[in-house]
């Protein structure tokens, strides 16, 4: 009997010390979130430090609608990310909690897992970095991370949830930052009447038509070069398009501190572009006339100016090809993508 | 017969423990493996550092205060005499008003007459790209740039006075990858031989003030690594940080 126990025993120690040495263990018992990307989107990479589960994507959504993270517990994320607007805001600039406006225009969060770099300028490198900067900003949710922490440690619900999304229930930044992420990845939006027609479901109407070929011809709109056609309707890059002849907000160049970079932002899908106005990096224009306008006959010739922009004639677009464009823009907007209960406020 | 099948048994189940444990951790009273602790001990040439008074004077004579002073030490190498090198990739944030955050302790390293100490003042850029991360590089240790993904590798904050007689915000942030910091300490044969060793390593401020570029805070009061006016500053306070370091003693 007692040589049984002496090796049972030893089998035992050997097991929590071999335990001991592996690295840290993953998850407990989570359950593998299935991205529902419809056909004619790219397939989205997911970082292998952060997974995709129902547990923390479900955690995302409800921290995405929680002032708790701001610092008077009056603003969430989606105070400025409304579903509505494409989870943008249709502000120009957005007021945080001390009533202060930004510098930039809210960002659409539609397809944020097809892209690689966050802000106008692309100063955050992923979507887990980029989620604490509205947080901490004093013009936006005005919160420190110790003191986010804290809270949510000392919440009745969150220890519990992020116990179960990653496991354990002392929540960390990072944790905070994961769960936020796995949550906007989820955020996709390709089924607009463009995806229909696409996939052979819908066709487009002959104004609509007619903008199509004036998006994509060169010497009318030529928006194909920036806004990629068919997909994710940008290539996410950076371009001075003309705003002002001499950069007010020096944009990617704050980040790159290359003199080239001066006035470049990142340009934005076209997808819902119908629903994000105000438009361009500080919300300038207010209607779509106008961002086509400034495409049209308006941009300056800034040092920096996109190559594209240099080499084109003022005035291609006469007022017919310009509402048949807008019209075809319209085609963009994704209703399902808008009224999608998964995206909305979670019901405590 | 019943005897020997028991202590086979036994047998058997020491040696199961034996491997085990070997094979976690190697240490013991005549290990081949030494475990050295770095305690990492800040001053102002000979002075201790006192928070919150104009007390110092840095090599181009400006009298200055330390309110903050934090930095990142990072991915440390025994460099043995015969060129063998044992890495750890492990980080520690210094704060150099608690004193229970300036030690790492790094085991098993397997003895011999060590020639070098190697380590970074910084995040390496493998670990610099995103700030999603626990420990000593958790966000919330006030130690990153949010709008701009990044570590602060290097942060002191406090006073000093103007050429006008003013106390004015003395502001020194150093980070992106061309601010790395690479700290070399000759350890000249220094023998470890399977004990724990306490390895005292003396920060000091002034040097990195000091040479190869001697700073006037004047002129270099205000820097936060994110301007073109730092572009060439992150270069020299790298410089300047690398020779900062002296092994102070071991024990």
């Amino acid at each position: 009997m007692r040589f049984y126990f002496s090796l049972v025993a030893a089998l035992f120690f050997a097991l929590i010390l071999t335990e001991g040495c592996k690295p840290d263990a993953p998850g407990p018992g989570t359950t593998a979130y299935k991205l529902d990307i419809p056909k004619g989107l790219p397939a989205m990479p997911i970082p292998t430090d952060n997974p995709m589960t129902e547990e923390g994507v479900a955690l995302g959504r409800k921290l995405f609608y929680d002032p708790i993270l701001s610092g008077n517990n009056t603003q969430s994320c989606a105070s400025c990310h409304k579903q509505e607007f494409a989870f943008g805001d249709n502000k120009a600039l957005s007021l945080g909690i001390d009533g202060l406006p930004g510098t930039r225009n809210a960002m659409p969060l539609a397809n944020l897992g097809f892209q690689r770099k966050f802000f106008w300028d692309g100063g955050a490198a992923d979507i887990e970095s980029q989620a604490i900067a509205p947080i901490q900003n004093p013009v936006e949710m005005h919160e420190t991370l110790p003191n986010m922490l804290k809270k949510l440690n000392a919440s009745s619900t969150y220890p519990a949830l992020f116990e179960k999304a990653f496991g354990s229930a002392t929540i960390t930044t990072s944790m905070v930052m994961r769960a936020l992420a796995q949550f906007e990845r989820t955020l996709i939006s390709g089924n607009s009447k463009w995806d229909k027609v696409q996939r052979g479901e819908a066709s487009l109407s002959a104004e609509e038509e007619r903008g199509k070929e004036i998006f994509l011809a060169e010497d009318k709109g030529d928006c194909t070069h920036c806004h990629s056609f068919g997909s994710t309707f940008s290539d996410f890059e950076f371009r001075n398009t003309g705003l002002d002849s001499i950069a007010i907000d020096a944009g990617r160049f704050l980040i790159t501190l290359q003199a080239t970079d001066s006035g470049k932002f990142k340009t934005p899908t076209l997808r819902n572009i119908a629903v994000t106005g105000p438009y361009m990096h500080d919300g300038r224009f207010a209607t779509l006339e106008e961002c086509v306008d400034h495409y049209n006959v308006n941009f300056k010739n800034a040092k920096y100016l996109d190559g594209t922009l240099v080499e084109r004639k003022k005035g291609l677009l006469n007022a017919q090809e310009k509402a048949d464009l807008i019209a075809f823009l319209h085609t963009l907007t994704d209703n399902e993508f808008l009224q999608n209960p998964k995206f909305a406020k979670p019901k405590d | 017969m019943k005897m020997n099948k028991q202590v086979s048994y036994s047998t058997l189940a020491l040696i199961l423990m034996v491997v085990t444990f070997s094979a976690c951790k190697k240490e013991g009273s005549h290990s081949p493996y030494s475990k050295v602790t770095l305690s990492f001990e800040n001053a102002v040439d000979d002075q201790a550092i006192k928070f919150g008074a104009i007390d110092y004077v840095n090599p181009a004579g400006n009298q200055y205060s330390v309110d903050l002073l934090k930095y990142y030490v990072s991915n440390f190498a025994f460099v043995r005499g015969d060129d063998s090198v044992f890495n750890f990739q492990r980080y520690l944030l210094v704060d150099a008003s608690d004193s229970t955050k300036w030690s790492i302790t790094l085991d098993s390293i397997p003895n011999g007459a060590f020639k070098a100490l190697r380590f970074y003042v910084g995040v390496d850029s493998a670990h610099n790209h995103t700030l999603s991360q626990d420990g000593a590089l958790d966000p919330s240790h006030g130690m990153i740039w949010d709008w701009k993904t990044g570590y602060i590798f290097f942060k002191h904050e406090g006073y000093y006075k103007n050429t006008a007689g003013v106390n004015t915000p003395l502001t020194q942030h150093l980070g992106t990858d061309n601010g790395l910091v690479k700290v070399e300490i000759p350890l000249n044969g220094i023998p470890l031989d399977g004990g724990p060793a306490n390895m005292h390593i003396r920060f000091n401020l002034n040097d990195a003030y000091r040479s190869p570029n001697k700073f006037d805070f004047n002129k270099d009061g205000f820097h936060m690594s994110s301007g073109v006016g730092d572009v060439f500053w992150i270069k020299d306070m790298a410089d300047n940080l690398s020779r900062s370091f002296s092994l102070h003693r071991i024990d």
